[in-house]
């Protein structure tokens, strides 16, 4: 409604302002359009009407004559005020124009030594004469009486000096709820203790009114404090209440309910990616950065396949070989790379930096790298692709918490193929402090389960005996068609009983002779462990006698070779047996200790001849026709156990009643609960609860039957 | 005229003895028969002592948006890959191939707890690509509360393969609970509460499939998705890409515990009394015949008799 009331009257003055500025036009003369206004605020607005192409504007302080209370003739001498004007053309002839006071409205502070400031509260109490001169007549003149007072809002902005509100939940807003701003007077504020009582006179009108103004409701009658005691009411003091004066009825008022903020759950936030965090040294498992922050990467296997660009841990060795099917010629890395490419600068977390040294070497032999050759597809041109890289083996040196060099050997090498090919490359990173790798021990001090055993045998070679070199036991490892001829050698892990074995093709001829035969087969089965020593701990040292064991030979001598017919041979070693007896000697953190107290290698003898019957004749009949024998070697480990005592007897065994593991009503388990066995609760506990228990039957035990029977004993012995 | 019992009371008959007598001993005997025996035949015929006991309890899973897919394309052994791990989709490079993925978790009966996962995504292949195999492995928040509270991360690994190339398939299956040992009975269980993939970890170890499922399967708590009957769909359409959706319940589960001391005891005590009560019966009347026919020689204090001490 208010708004449509405003539009109206905007309207109407707007239809007066034009109906007199067409009255003005046809006398050709100006006129202030309102002639006199008072204001209150800094800036007035006024229109002058009429052609006011050559009209000048002068503003003057008047001061009313006490006798005529008029203001004078209009002058146009201008004067120097506190006012500024300024004129807007609004149309041809129609110009806005507009005071504004050129001084601050701020109230001076004391000791003030602004003087932009106003001294008094009634900051500003003239009058003004605007005049329109024309040639310098006045053609039309202005009244404006200003009557402003200070601002009294602080000069400071009050968003960081808000009252500071409690908690709504227990505490009313205060006394005095419209105290909005802290230390400074809130307008209309009444009960605001920071307003003068100059202030006051400002609004006292206009206070605002119910809660918010602080017109809290006198405290109820049924408050004990208000009762007073001459006047009270004959129920005092027994049924008042005692009540803090904050508790009161509009506890909570201004307050707007709770609000939890959400939880996001989880979402398919893409996760910040995490930039390299630069070193001060490497630690085991930090990754190797380069010179230029970025992961120092070496193909590695991830998901099955070779990832490219996979970052490098510090002191984490690791051995890949990626298969890649090639149907045309590497173009990029790693299959194709130039040494600069490799030699790159790596950080050495020390600060400085250290360059990959790339030594280039040369593959003759291809067959390791290419598996798989689809000759069936497009055989019509066949590839020459120089240069690929096949192996790049890194050798880091790390000494502390840094890196001091790098040596990277690569293989290359030209493959060719038609069609396509599988091509297996190997990649390896290798850490090693100072010179050599070290050689890691089986445990300290005793073996562990799953590392090698050592071997050692006598180093006869320098002149200071005693001293054993380390070696290994092993046994056979069949590659790719299984024979002894191209078949490795793996280490015997301690507690991993294993079997394996390699096939040897003979023929007729070699059948014919046996003793040859048969050293060839021995020289096969003895190169698996040439040691004379195995060591007794993890740890050996290799100039003490004592932490080595004598590895005993068992060897069943043929002596009965008459059998040796020209095709089959008697008393051949063909089957290894290593027996190892270790023993749990004692626990480190937990971890049990192993010893080795005793190794037997044992040949199992058989007797080899030639299958010729069936089909398979042709062995029997071309002495130089093969066929495969197999030659086998296996490990067995035993476990002394310690203090085994006597054997059980019979008795012992069928007896269970003390043995929970075999007995499920064990006499040990009858109080289950407060035993070791329960694991429900802590022992102490249980304890507890249990003599908790036990004292309440006692006591309710003894106070009944029993108690007065005691007791009649009692009196009895006494008397 | 015939006469009735119109009324009839017990009458108290005390039998008084010295400490050092026959009866004494017989007293003794009597009373550790009376109560060591029930205690010793609730014992010996098994089940006295509760061990292990059971509670239902539905889980609060939530899926934590973790995924890692891998699909073979070829019979060669070529695969294309994605995951949510930023790491190892930088190390996949050509291999890395995005798909749509759409997930949503429903509350069926509106008991706040989530009770289905519909998982979906559609992976763009190459003209030249088939899919052969597929390899889909998803966490999971799980939390318990009844007993123990037990929070933890948890996985389900999905794998199928098939020799003829999919267009589709279909996993619908329970997010079961596997318990190597029983829970404790009160307290928070938060042992496994780790993160099964280490996101952080720019190292290719970390998402190394075979290290992910040895340390996981060495729990002794986890999650395994039970799917008895995937639905692989062969023809795929040109142009179309591979669809896998799978749908994963989280259904009630009956979760085994060691009960408590106080609950272990009560239990025990129900059988206890029960056969105590045959024993006091039994010795009752021994007693009663002992010393009525003054097998072993007392003084009979009759009935209104007032007492000597």
């Amino acid at each position: 409604m208010a708004e449509i009331d405003n539009l109206l009257s905007v309207t109407v003055r707007l239809a007066y302002v034009l109906l007199f500025i067409s009255v003005v036009h046809t006398e050709n003369t100006v006129v202030f359009q309102p002639s006199f206004l008072t204001t209150t605020g800094p800036a007035v607005s006024v229109f002058l009407l009429g052609n006011s192409s050559d009209i000048s504007l002068n503003v003057r302080t008047v001061s009313p004559s006490s006798i005529t209370g008029s203001a004078g003739s209009p002058s146009c001498v201008a004067e120097a005020t506190q006012w500024l004007l300024t004129r807007e053309l609004l149309g041809k002839t129609a110009v806005r124009v507009q005071l504004r006071l050129n001084h601050s409205l701020r109230l001076c502070g004391e000791n003030d030594t602004n003087t932009d400031c106003c001294p008094k509260p009634l900051c500003v109490l003239e009058t003004l004469q605007v005049s329109a001169c024309k040639d310098g007549t006045p053609q039309a003149s202005l009244l404006i009486q200003a009557r402003i007072h200070a601002l009294l809002s602080p000069t400071n902005s009050g968003s960081d000096n808000k009252t500071v509100i409690p908690n709504q939940v227990y505490q009313p807003l205060g006394s005095c709820p419209c105290d909005l701003t802290f230390r400074a007077c809130d307008v209309r504020c009444c009960c605001d203790k920071d307003c003068s009582s100059e202030d006051l006179k400002l609004f006292l009108a206009d206070c605002l009114p119910g809660p918010f103004g602080g017109y809290v409701s006198p405290a109820p009658d049924y408050q004990c404090s208000v009762q007073a005691s001459e006047n009270s009411p004959d129920w005092f003091p027994f049924l008042c209440v005692h009540s803090p004066p904050e508790n009161n009825p509009y506890l909570g008022l201004f307050y707007q309910g709770h609000t939890i903020a959400s939880n996001p759950g989880p979402s398919f936030q893409r996760p910040v990616l995490s930039a390299p965090v630069p070193v001060n040294g490497y630690i085991q498992g930090s990754p190797i950065l380069t010179l230029s922050e970025e992961y120092f990467t070496i193909p590695q296997k991830v998901l099955g396949r070779c990832a490219n660009t996979a970052p490098v841990a510090f002191l984490k060795n690791f051995k890949v070989e990626c298969v890649s099917l090639l149907r045309s010629c590497p173009t990029e890395s790693p299959l194709l790379t130039l040494p600069t490419d490799l030699s790159i600068k790596v950080k050495n977390g020390q600060g400085g930096d250290v360059v990959v040294d790339v030594v280039d070497e040369v593959a003759t032999d291809l067959s390791p790298f290419i598996s798989k050759e689809d000759t069936a597809a497009s055989s019509d041109e066949r590839l020459v692709c120089e240069n690929v890289s096949l192996v790049l083996d890194y050798k880091f040196y790390w000494e502390g918490n840094g890196i001091s060099g790098v040596t990277l050997t690569r293989t290359v090498g030209t493959i060719a193929f038609n069609g396509s090919v599988a091509l297996t490359t190997r990649y390896s990173a290798v850490f090693l402090n100072g010179e050599f790798m070290g050689e890691p021990n089986s445990g300290n001090p005793g073996y562990q389960v799953g590392r090698p055993v050592i071997a050692g045998i006598e180093d006869t070679s320098d002149n200071n005996t005693g001293l054993i070199q380390r070696t290994s036991i092993n046994l056979w490892k069949p590659v790719s068609d299984g024979l002894c001829s191209t078949a490795e050698k793996k280490p015997v892990l301690l507690g991993e009983n294993s079997t394996s074995g390699c096939l040897l093709p003979v023929s007729r001829q070699n059948l014919t002779e046996c003793n040859l035969l048969r050293e060839t087969v021995t020289a096969l089965q003895d190169a698996l462990t040439a040691a004379t020593f195995v060591a007794r701990i993890g740890n050996p040292d290799l100039s003490a006698l004592t932490d080595w064991v004598n590895i005993s030979f068992v060897r069943l001598n043929s002596s009965t070779t008459t059998e040796d017919s020209g095709s089959a041979c008697s008393g051949i070693p063909s089957y290894q047996h290593i027996h190892v007896w270790s023993l749990v000697t004692s626990m480190v953190d937990g971890i049990p200790q192993r010893e080795i107290r005793a190794l037997e290698v044992r040949y199992g003898l058989t007797t080899w001849a030639l299958e010729c019957g069936g089909g398979a004749v042709s062995s029997c009949v071309d002495p130089e026709e093969t066929q495969l024998f197999p030659i086998t070697s296996s490990v067995t480990f035993t476990n002394i156990p310690i203090n085994t005592g006597p054997p059980k007897t019979r008795f012992q065994i069928n007896f269970t009643e003390y043995d929970c593991s075999r007995n499920d009503v064990c006499w040990p388990e009858l109080a289950f609960p407060v035993t070791k066995y329960y694991t429900g609760e802590p022992y102490s506990q249980s304890l507890a609860k249990g003599i908790i228990l036990v004292f309440f039957f006692v006591t309710a035990s003894i106070l009944g039957t029993p108690w007065r029977q005691i007791r009649q004993v009692w009196n009895s012995a006494v008397l | 005229m015939a006469f009735y019992e119109v009324y009839s009371h017990p009458a108290v008959v005390r039998y008084r003895t010295s400490v050092c007598t026959k009866a004494t001993v017989f007293l003794l005997v009597v009373l550790g028969l009376t109560y060591i025996s029930p205690l010793l035949v609730a014992y010996r015929s098994q089940g006295f002592w509760v061990k292990r006991s059971t509670y239902e309890e539905q889980p609060v899973v939530k899926f934590q948006y973790e995924t890692l897919l891998v699909a073979a394309t070829s019979v060669q052994g070529d695969f294309v890959a994605w995951s949510s791990f930023s790491h190892l989709n930088n190390m996949l490079g050509n291999n890395l191939r995005i798909p749509a993925v759409s997930v949503i978790e429903v509350d069926q009966n509106h008991d706040g707890k989530l009770d289905l996962l519909i998982f979906q995504l559609q992976l763009p292949l190459k003209p030249d690509e088939q899919i052969y195999s597929i390899q889909l492995l998803l966490t999971f928040s799980y939390q318990l509360f009844r007993m123990s509270t037990v929070v933890m991360q948890s996985l389900a690994y999905v794998q199928h393969s098939s020799s003829v190339p999919g267009a589709k398939l279909f996993i619908s299956g329970d997010l079961k609970l596997q318990q190597r040992v029983p829970l404790p009975h009160r307290g928070l269980y938060n042992v496994y509460n780790v993160s099964v993939i280490d996101g952080s970890s720019p190292f290719a170890s970390s998402y190394d499939l075979d290290n992910i499922i040895r340390s996981y399967q060495d729990r002794n708590l986890s999650t395994v998705l039970s799917c008895p009957m995937p639905v692989w769909t062969v023809g795929r359409a040109a142009g179309s890409p591979f669809e896998l959706n799978a749908e994963i319940r989280y259904p009630l589960e009956v979760i085994s515990y060691r009960p408590g001391f106080w609950e272990t005891i009560k239990l025990a005590w129900i059988q206890y009394v029960s056969v105590l009560l045959v024993f006091l019966w039994v010795f009752e009347r021994i007693q009663r015949f002992v010393f009525q026919n003054q097998v072993l020689t007392t003084v009979p204090v009759p009935v209104g008799k007032p007492h000597l001490s």
